[in-house]
């Protein structure tokens, strides 16, 4: 033992201390960016928004996902994440809905770890009366192209500017020329890309974790998509 | 099927060590069975054989992944897709498809995508390392959950001049 250069006992010990100054580091990091961007936490952004928090913890901070405990440790074989949260509201005249489902679990087998995976995020506005199905996407956005849900075909807005800037697919030319005069309120989203929905009763805007519209570039601009969403429910539904 | 979609292509994910190996073992295998070098010409053409083909037929088969990946493309259309292999084509229509599962395999030395197409004769299809196989996947899903046509109260139909009209127009 005493053969042993002095390092070999001191440097495990700095590694070690080095490894929890880091966790501590990162710990404090989160937490002050948790305190920087309170006002995406469910709790606040409701209120902010003039919606209600129906379900789910309302200190979740969209913007800043690991400073919740459950998704900071991840997932475990015995328990997964779950982050469920709703909130509704209208704060313009439209009912607004605030869908945010991210649930993981995780299985490990003899040589393989699986993960299930499910996540849906977005804000829905429903109309009063139904209007022709529509799909909206950006066509450019700074992580790639936007997943399209549906199989419309692609409708000309009469709006040159719209037309370059977003995919409008519809059987409908009429909602595609009244889209052509709605769009322009959503260029703000130009950093985060545009994915709208109309189902035929609702208009969403859809978010994702991994792909565009990403959810924290798209909450950003929380308050230009609540109302954006209910002028688009609106105009198409009454 | 409807109108065409789009095309996805296939990448070489999670076969590229397959290939990196089998092109190895098969130059190999011709060096030594055709003697190119010293050291394999002074062996006797029986050891040469063997040991040349094998390197040559196992690298053959290793190169085998790359080149269905290389061959494989799906075709999607609004109620259906076309799925190009090597050793030839098949079409599955929306009403063939119960159900789908996107899985994203990672390992050290793999990464790549996996499509599980779960058909209603109770068969399954499994599409490996297509490109953007979130789009795929969601026109597929697309299939099943179709969009409610338009009902206005009283049941909307396009009316005779212009089709549908925002309220109040």
């Amino acid at each position: 033992m005493a053969n042993y250069p002095i390092w070999v006992l001191i440097l495990p010990i700095a590694a070690l201390g080095y490894t929890l100054f880091m966790r501590t580091q990162h710990k404090k990091k989160t937490q002050d960016y948790d305190q920087q961007y309170a006002n995406f936490r469910a709790g606040e952004l409701a209120q902010r928004l003039g919606l209600q928090l129906l379900k789910g913890d309302p200190t979740y901070n969209f913007l800043v996902t690991h400073a919740n405990q459950s998704v900071a440790r991840g997932a475990t074989d015995s328990k997964a994440i779950n982050i469920d949260i709703e909130m509704a509201g209208a704060p313009f005249g439209v009912p607004l809905t605030f869908r945010y489902l991210y649930r993981v679990e995780r299985e490990s087998g003899f040589n393989s770890t699986t993960y299930k995976t499910w996540f849906n995020c977005r804000m829905v506005a429903t109309a009063k009366q139904a209007f022709p199905p529509f799909e909206v996407t950006s066509r450019n956005t700074p992580i790639g192209r936007i997943v399209r849900e549906q199989t419309l075909p692609e409708a000309p807005t009469q709006n040159p500017a719209v037309d370059a800037e977003f995919q409008v697919t519809t059987h409908e030319p009429a909602l595609a020329q009244l889209l052509g005069q709605l769009l322009p309120e959503f260029s703000a989203f130009a950093s985060a890309g545009v994915h709208l929905l109309g189902d035929g009763q609702q208009v969403s805007y859809v978010m994702n974790q991994s792909t565009a519209p990403l959810v924290p570039s798209a909450l950003y601009f929380a308050e230009v998509m609540t109302h954006a969403l209910s002028n688009v429910a609106q105009r198409l539904g009454g | 099927m409807g109108r065409k979609l789009g095309t996805h292509g296939s990448t070489m994910g999670g076969v590229g060590w397959t290939l990196y190996v089998g092109v190895l073992l098969a130059l190999s295998g011709i060096v030594s069975l055709l003697g190119l070098t010293a050291e394999a010409a002074k062996m006797p053409l029986a050891t040469r054989l063997g040991t040349g083909g094998a390197g040559l037929v196992i690298g053959c088969l290793l190169l085998l992944p790359g080149l269905m990946r290389l061959k494989q493309s799906v075709e999607v259309f609004e109620r259906g897709l076309i799925w190009h292999r090597l050793f030839g084509a098949k079409t599955l229509t929306a009403a063939d498809i119960q159900g789908l599962k996107l899985i994203h395999h990672t390992g050290r030395n793999r990464q790549y995508d996996e499509l599980e197409l779960q058909l209603k004769n109770g068969g399954s299809y499994s599409i490996n390392g297509l490109k953007n196989p979130e789009q795929l996947a969601a026109y597929i899903r697309a299939w099943s959950n179709p969009l409610p046509a338009a009902a206005a109260p009283g049941g909307w139909a396009p009316p005779a001049a212009g089709g549908w009209r925002p309220p109040g127009s």
